[in-house]
């Protein structure tokens, strides 16, 4: 790996209805350090956070992931454009031997040359759709599931963990690459999957663990309280063992005492290695965790530095209080 | 006389295939959230491809024409439709996946619309507008089967013997719960009844180990059944008696599972409502007169339903086991149809080995006795063929959904975003969801096609998909098991109004049968917000409720 | 045709939030429940009060005075409770007393109509538009709006409306049995001393050729030429130029700010009225063509006119009603974002009941009017036709004027689906589907959504 840092995020630039709600911001984390992403309401933050992983499509600029593009890390794999074009073969295979059908009547030679007509037909309207798409860059699909594969995993604003499932359930859906994970493993390879379930569950004590959640581990998530659905987000993040951790208002509306338990588990995190992006409204816990402070506002950068220094400045100040 | 079993066998063959057809549906809506209005497509797809590939090539007649016939073993039939249907399935879910719930759900009802109008108007594909017929269904020519002939003896041991493991199981895992509750092996009725279903041999292997004692003991019935069957007529009949008498004991025991904590009173309670439910129907039986039936029935039953509500609503017994009360006034219902009902005349009559026969005849339900002699016929194979179809697409989907796969299903029905935040592709488990659900689907249709051997496209209708989120919100929504306790409960309803339309005048009987379909609506709508996760509920709260 | 139907189920769609399976049965209702004007003596229990097919007896005509009088006073109290009979949805201000003395007589007059006018078609047609428009609230009250309490998801409220849609379907079966049946239409009606064959169908041909465009009907029962005119291009070109001047005009100079009529509409208005206009006075009689590069042949009578231009009207209204009025404008408030609207202080409940009402009078109409163009009345006949109304519906983006646009889309990819590929009818409804799917796949939020 060479130097460059974690995220790289240049010129980002996102506009909805023709309201710009991240105008041409750049910035940079790196591993190993908590980064805060403050501003006032309607500064863009959530946004920003969502383009970062991959939710929104930016109209412009660039995120480079561990030096990757992750606008490249989303495109559809081969396997998968070969079932689209497959897919679309079949379907205008049938439209063609229909139409076979309606125009020269019904027989083997008519239907079988119709359906091959029309797969071509398919195929090839797939490619130029492919080509074309490459050259504009669109893509119709965002695959966030993609950056989460490569190691930047996020949260959301309002936590959404899986209420009909047990905490201990989360928690297991989180790692990846689950044998089980495949319909047919799941009858055949049997005995991989118990192994595998018993170290997942494993870990998955360990963070229950870390995290106090223990006397809920067999709770459903719905019945958790705000803080603990915030702690069970977290937790689920680390059963992916991520290099990124992206959080999004990982306090808001948390008791101190949990709030204090969430920004332990942060910290020793932190210095095991990961790298945090957070967002956050409550000034003093951004203020203690951040390495590094940037502060936004009505779509821009305004500030960037040590937590100290950003605390100091006039515009965002200003901005605070005029906001 | 009156042997009624026939009906409970046939109710049992159109609830095995159903069941496969609510379980589809319920892979696709319960645990993943995909409501699929044209689940009926992929049941058409696996009915016609199946009966394509078993009816003999087209003989060029002018009254069917049909573009294949391949004239292939059934159970390559039924293999090849559920792949069929499963790929179709992914086709279909390509393109729609990425619709809204709604518009999802209304584009696949129409493009199972598509399907449907294209099997009706392509008259070369399957015979257009007119039925396709044609399947001969496996082994029929074999049936129906008596004693003292090889076939007969073979039906016997492997049908007795299989009956007889699957019950020694049951009795098995009855014993073993009771074992957990610290009573101890052999004591109990259970204990006791399995000491003498295994032969003995469970002292041998260790009642630990009931799963295999219970396929030894099966094989030995296998043997056992076989040799009396070939010997005999008599010995057909006698070991027939007493695998139908160890399969009712083992109902009973599990009965008593679930009436655990019943008293006489709860008896007498949900025996007098089942009695009533049956007693509401009596004007029909005695008057004649329409007009002065149907409000009586009406009142009747009205009265009925609110004596239930009341109870349910004020009286502490009922209200704290709704799901023992109802289980139970729904068997005695039965059970008073399924008895006394049926050697009432007789009785009255004071025909007395009539009602012998009538008795036996409907407890001996492994033969049927309508006929001059005690066989087995046709239809209980199929149900026992249809059964085992059933028992291992439940098993397999059990295994399916209790994996790590069937986590991640759950969670998209969840919440998708989240699947999509840990690294994890929705769409591709929505389309293999669909795959799954689509090819059961198929494998229901493919034993449709085999069970009413002429497939018209009206058989198609959008109804279909109806009753199968019928039976999906009558079981219960997420919870495999349940999708056979709702097809039966659907199948049940059906049938006991068909019974009771015959009494019904011809010209009315149309209406009637319209009527139950309002009733059936009503009632759906009433379940859906009284009780909107279905009867049983999820599977990890049904458990929680019987064990 | 769809159009009237989509209406009803965009505006149930958008606004009371309910993808509504049952809209296709409320249609067929709305057919059926013509039967009892038109052909009293086929209606069972009916039967009993008629004499024979269509000759009710005079307590036969008894009931249907009380009924049609009791279902306008119910469609009223469903816009608004007690309120709304006193005048509480009327776009202007009035007095309680006047109020309900209208709407008492629209009441009686209904009763009159659907009494008086028994067996006649027309009768029928209002008769069942305020029948549903009193029975359709139903559904919302006792149904949908206990289920959007629960709070339940738009897939509920689908498998929901799927169950009304059984319930109203097999309750028709219940009451007509399965036989198809038909309505009875006079031939005839005398307008003013002259007799008009209403039911007569007529040839209009359109002949496109090199000379122009020429327009002939014809009357094949007597083999007469009603109408004979050609447009030559320049004529033509000269009408067609005209027509978009007057409709820019139109659109640019309007007089005022309307409220009702918007800049786009009064322009297209004008737009066409010019061109008939034009068409008309600059045409030239000659014979048929030879040789003509289009020919088609539409048949119609004047009753199917009249279905038309009322299908046209009905729009009209609905768009005046919605713009003119305080309930129009909570409605649009309330498509728009449900909560703000309870937040802003409409009465959203309300509001629902007040779109049921118009959809079910729709329904109705539209109904009856397609179980005369369909020649006959079946139980599926709704199912067949909501595929096609949602395919609409959904092209619209679920939103009513989209809605109208949508219908028009689908009805037209029918037919000249039909006529491309050379397909069976049976292919008819698929053929909307296949558009709505290539649509959805290309924009999966709908055409104007």
């Amino acid at each position: 790996m060479s130097d460059a840092p974690l995220l790289e995020v240049e010129n980002l630039q996102k506009s909805f209805g023709g309201i710009t709600a991240v105008d041409g911001v750049s910035f940079e984390l790196e591993a190993g350090k908590v980064t805060g992403l403050i501003g006032p309401n309607g500064a863009g933050k959530t946004t920003t956070f969502n383009l970062v992983s991959g939710f929104y499509k930016p109209d412009a600029g660039t995120i480079r992931f561990k030096g990757t593009d992750t606008q490249t890390l989303m495109r559809p794999a081969p396997v998968e454009q070969g079932v689209w074009a497959s897919a679309s073969a079949g379907f205008l295979g049938l439209i063609g031997a229909a139409s076979g059908r309606v125009t020269y009547g019904v027989s083997p030679d008519v239907l079988a040359g119709g359906a091959v007509a029309g797969a071509a037909v398919g195929v090839g309207l797939y490619v130029g759709q492919n080509a074309i798409n490459n050259r504009r860059g669109a893509y119709k699909h965002s695959r966030p599931f993609r950056l989460a594969r490569q190691g930047m995993v996020r949260t959301f604003q309002i936590t959404r963990e899986l209420t009909e499932m047990t905490v201990l359930e989360n928690l297991l859906l989180a790692p990846p690459d689950q044998t089980g994970e495949g319909p047919l493993n799941a009858i055949v390879r049997r005995g991989t999957i118990a192994e595998e379930e018993a170290q997942f569950r494993e870990r998955a004590e360990e963070i229950i663990e870390l995290l106090e959640l223990d006397h809920l581990r067999d709770e459903e998530a719905g019945n958790l309280s705000g803080g603990q659905r915030k702690l069970l987000e977290l937790g689920r993040v680390l059963m992916l063992d991520p290099d990124l951790v992206m959080l999004d208002e990982p306090v808001a509306g948390v008791n101190p005492a949990l709030t204090d338990r969430i920004m332990e588990a942060i910290t020793s995190m932190r210095d095991e290695g990961y790298g945090f992006c957070i967002v956050e409204h409550e000034m003093d816990v951004i203020m203690s965790l951040s390495d590094k402070i940037i502060a936004m506002a009505e779509g821009q950068k305004m500030a960037e530095g040590p937590p100290e220094e950003v605390q100091q400045d006039e515009q965002v100040l200003e901005s605070y209080l005029g906001g | 006389m009156a042997v009624v079993s026939d009906v409970i066998i046939s109710l049992g063959v159109l609830a095995t295939f159903y069941g496969l057809l609510a379980l589809g549906m319920n892979i696709k809506y319960g645990f993943t959230g995909l409501l699929d209005f044209g689940h009926v497509g992929f049941y058409l797809v696996g009915a016609y491809t199946a009966a394509l590939l078993v009816i003999e090539p087209d003989a060029g007649g002018p009254d069917t024409v049909y573009v294949v016939g391949l004239d292939l073993p059934w159970i390559v039939a039924v293999l090849v439709a559920t792949v069929l249907a499963g790929v179709v399935g992914v086709f279909v879910a390509l393109p729609t996946l990425r619709l809204r719930e709604d518009y999802l759900a209304i584009t696949v009802l129409g493009i199972a619309a598509i399907f449907q109008r294209i099997v009706q108007a392509e008259s070369w594909l399957v015979n257009g507008p007119d039925a396709l017929r044609g399947y001969t269904p496996p082994l029929i020519d074999l049936f129906p089967v008596t004693g003292g002939s090889p076939v007969g003896a073979a039906v016997m041991a492997v049908a007795g013997g299989a009956i007889w493991a699957g019950s020694t199981w049951a009795l098995g895992r009855a014993m073993e719960l009771e074992f957990d509750a610290g009573t101890g092996p052999g004591v109990t009725v259970a204990g006791r009844l399995h000491a003498v279903v295994t032969f003995g041999t469970d002292r041998l292997i260790g009642f630990e180990n009931y799963r295999g004692g219970a396929l030894v003991a099966g094989a030995i019935a296998a043997v056992v059944g076989g040799v009396l069957s070939f010997a005999a007529q008599d010995g057909f009949l006698a070991w027939a008696v007493v695998v139908s008498v160890f399969t009712w004991l083992v109902a009973f025991v599990w009965l008593t599972r679930y009436s655990s904590g019943f008293d006489a009173v709860d008896y007498l309670t949900t025996f007098a409502l089942g009695a009533a439910y049956m007693g509401a129907l009596a004007p029909m039986f005695f008057l004649e007169t329409f007009q002065l039936w149907v409000p009586l029935t009406g009142l009747a039953f009205a009265v009925v339903i609110g004596v239930t509500v009341y109870l349910y609503s004020n009286w502490q017994r009922f209200a704290a086991r709704p799901f023992g009360y109802g289980l139970f006034t729904g068997l005695w219902f039965g059970f008073i149809w399924y008895i006394p009902l049926q050697i009432l005349s007789d009785v009255a009559a004071a025909n007395w080995p009539s009602v012998a026969s009538s008795i036996f005849g409907n407890v001996v339900w492994v033969l049927s006795l309508s006929g001059d002699v005690p066989e087995i016929g046709y239809p209980r194979f199929k149900l026992f063929l249809f059964g085992t179809l059933l028992l291992v697409a439940l098993y397999l989907s059990e295994l399916t959904i209790d994996s790590p796969f069937g986590r991640v299903l759950r969670a998209i029905r969840n919440d998708e975003r989240v699947v999509n935040s840990l690294g994890k592709d929705p769409f591709m488990y929505k389309i293999m969801s669909m795959a799954i659900g689509s090819a059961l689907a198929g494998l229901a249709g493919a034993l449709a096609a085999m069970h009413f051997q002429v497939l018209v496209f009206t058989m198609f209708a959008p109804r279909v998909t109806f009753i199968a989120l019928l039976m999906l919100f009558l079981g219960g929504v997420g919870n495999n098991r349940a999708m056979v306790v709702g097809a039966f409960l659907f199948w049940a309803f059906q049938t006991a109004t068909t019974q009771l339309s015959g009494f019904v005048a011809p010209g009315l009987r149309e209406n009637i049968q319209a009527f139950r379909f309002v009733v059936m609506g009503v009632l759906f709508l009433l379940l859906l917000y009284y009780r909107p996760q279905g009867l049983m509920g999820e599977r990890a709260a049904a458990e929680a409720g019987s064990e | 045709m769809i159009a009237l139907g989509a209406i009803g189920l965009a505006m149930v769609y958008s606004i009371a939030e309910v993808p509504n399976f049952a809209h296709g049965d409320l249609l067929m209702m709305g057919a059926y429940t013509a039967l009892l004007i038109n052909t009293p003596g086929a209606v069972p229990l009916l039967d009993n009060l008629a004499e024979g097919a269509q000759e009710p007896t005079t307590a036969g005509l008894a009931v249907l005075f009380v009924l049609g009088t009791g279902a306008t006073l119910g469609m009223f109290y469903a816009l608004g409770g007690g309120e709304a009979l006193r005048g509480s949805w009327w776009p202007v201000d009035a007095p309680d007393a006047v109020a309900v003395v209208v709407h008492l007589l629209a009441a009686a007059v209904v009763g009159v109509v659907s009494s008086l006018g028994a067996t006649s078609f027309l009768a029928a047609m209002v008769f069942s538009g305020v029948v549903l428009a009193a029975l359709a609230p139903i559904q919302e009250r006792y149904v949908f709006r206990k289920f959007r309490q629960r709070d339940v998801s738009l897939a509920m409220m689908l498998v929901v409306s799927l169950a009304v849609a059984f319930v109203l379907r097999f309750g028709v079966q219940t009451i007509f049995g399965g036989t198809t049946r038909s309505y009875e239409i006079q031939s005839t009606v005398e307008v003013f001393g002259a007799e008009i064959k209403v039911a007569i169908v007529k040839f209009i041909d359109v002949y496109v050729s090199s000379s122009g465009v020429l327009v002939q009907i014809t009357d094949p029962a007597e083999d007469v030429m009603l109408f004979n005119n050609l447009w030559s291009w320049p004529v033509f070109a000269v009408v067609l130029l005209a027509s978009l001047a007057v409709g820019y005009a139109g659109y640019r100079y309007r007089l005022g700010t309307r409220a009702i009529l918007g800049p786009y509409l009064l322009g297209t208005i004008l737009a066409l009225a010019t061109f008939f206009a034009g068409a008309l006075v600059l045409g030239a009689s000659v014979s048929a063509p030879e040789s003509a590069l289009v020919d088609s042949r539409v048949r119609l009578s004047v009753l199917r006119l009249f279905i038309i231009l009322l299908a046209i009207g009905m729009m009209g209204a609905l768009h005046a009603a919605l713009r003119a009025t305080k309930l129009g404008k909570a409605m649009r408030a309330t498509s728009d974002n449900r909560d703000l609207a309870q937040v802003r202080g409409i009465n959203v409940d309300q509001v629902t009941m007040g779109v049921w009402v118009i959809a079910g009078l729709y329904a109705g109409i539209g109904g009856t009017a397609l179980g005369f163009l369909f020649g006959a009345l079946t139980i599926t006949l709704g199912f067949f036709l909501l595929l096609p109304m949602f395919a609409a519906v959904i092209l619209g983006g679920i939103t009513i004027y989209g809605a109208l646009l949508g219908s028009y889309v689908v009805g037209l990819s029918m037919e000249v689906g039909l006529f491309a590929t050379g397909l069976d009818a049976t292919y008819r409804v698929p053929m909307a589907f296949v558009v709505l799917i290539l649509v959805l796949i290309a924009k999966p939020e709908g055409l104007t959504g």
